[in-house]
């Protein structure tokens, strides 16, 4: 995992490689949108404990890979809550605030999902500063729930 | 006035249901009772919201009021430090032009799907045109409470939202909406309704003639004009 990450300074960095395990996971297919994400599954895929488990649900929640009902334990954002067409749309719809504030964003893009999705958060991170933390936080997330959902 | 206002929520309930938002659980339900007063002005930005006296005043223990403004602080209406606990957000003028622009894309697009929708049942068609004319009438009514307003607005656009069958859009949308809420309450002059109201009024038509360019443009062009006028109220100050 050395290509990059999508977490903020503040996140230490064995919660960074948590978050990477399923990220990465989830755009090889190995866990599909709309699956439960049982702490256990996290502790045994990742070596961490319970603690950090639950941690790096809570930091999947907010970058908006993950949600988390009330009562109920975390599942990958489902197609349900995000179809990809309405996703693409609000990508589009947002996208050109950013390109008037901060300049085009790269066309030329990976192929490979992670790979994909690490130059799009990077690209993203650096338009910040002219294009302000509101919309970049929501595009982040509108590319990291497009990113999820687009596996097949 | 107000006899219309509710003959039309009591008689769109069934349809809306589909698009409501049912706080989950008794966390969810005090969010949403403390959001709506943040949203009349009855607690302003800077003021302390303290678990202990809201637990006594909502008859719980603490621990679901703290759930509840700790859900606040995700959306961004509280802000919550060790020292002083939580008190109402306020919003940073710089991040304010920022949030409405993105906020106006996202309306028109919700605007937008709506009107482009295929699936137009006849019955929600017409709530959606009587919501207007609902809103209009609540709008210029001078003894007529914020709250109704609010209960109108919201009402209109659980039935836009159940037309445009955008689950996504409506999230992101309303998410957007709550984030302000701490702005509409010195904003939302009786002036300011009755020509947000005129601006609604037109986007039902649009979404029930589906023409959906005048749908977007003009679900774009009422945020900008609230944004252009909660700038011009804040530079008074």
């Amino acid at each position: 995992m050395a290509g990059g990450t999508l977490n903020s300074p503040a996140a230490n960095g064995s919660l960074d490689s948590i978050v990477e395990t399923v990220l990465t996971a989830v755009l090889a297919g190995e866990l599909v949108p709309g699956q439960r994400l049982p702490e256990r599954w996290l502790v045994e895929a990742c070596g961490c404990t319970h603690t950090g488990a639950r941690e790096a649900i809570s930091r999947l929640q907010s970058l908006g890979a993950v949600v988390v009902p009330e009562r109920r334990g975390a599942s990958v954002i489902s197609r349900r809550e995000a179809p990809l067409d309405e996703v693409d749309r609000v990508w589009r719809q947002l996208t050109p605030l950013l390109e008037a504030a901060a300049g085009p964003l790269p066309t030329q893009l990976s192929a490979d999902g992670w790979a994909r999705l690490v130059q799009e958060q990077a690209a993203l991170e650096r338009a910040r500063p002219a294009a302000g933390d509101r919309l970049i936080d929501t595009l982040k997330r509108v590319s990291l729930q497009r990113a999820i959902v687009a596996v097949r | 006035m107000a006899s219309r206002l509710d003959d039309f929520l009591a008689a769109t309930a069934p349809i809306a249901a589909q698009a409501e938002v049912v706080p989950e659980g008794l966390p969810g339900q005090i969010a949403a009772a403390l959001r709506d007063r943040i949203q009349v002005g009855e607690f302003k930005p800077g003021d302390p919201l303290r678990a202990a006296p809201l637990a006594v005043a909502f008859g719980c223990s603490r621990g679901p009021v703290r759930e509840a403004l700790k859900r606040l602080e995700r959306e961004k209406l509280v802000t919550i430090t060790p020292r002083t606990g939580a008190v109402v957000a306020s919003m940073d003028p710089s991040a304010l032009a920022a949030h409405f622009r993105m906020r106006a894309e996202i309306g028109a697009l919700f605007m937008r799907l709506a009107a482009e929708r295929v699936q137009r049942p006849p019955a929600l068609v017409a709530a959606i045109l009587e919501g207007a004319e609902v809103l209009a009438d609540v709008a210029a009514d001078e003894g007529a409470q914020v709250a109704d307003y609010f209960r109108a607005r919201r009402r209109l656009t659980e039935l836009i939202g159940t037309l445009a069958a955008a689950p996504y859009v409506s999230e992101l949308s309303q998410a957007l909406e709550r984030e302000v809420a701490v702005l509409w309450a010195p904003m939302l002059s009786a002036s300011r309704r009755r020509r947000s109201a005129g601006g609604w009024k037109k986007i039902a038509r649009a979404i029930a003639a589906g023409d959906a360019d005048t749908a977007e443009t003009e679900g774009r062009r009422m945020v900008l004009e609230a944004l252009e006028e909660t700038q011009r109220l804040s530079s008074d100050l």
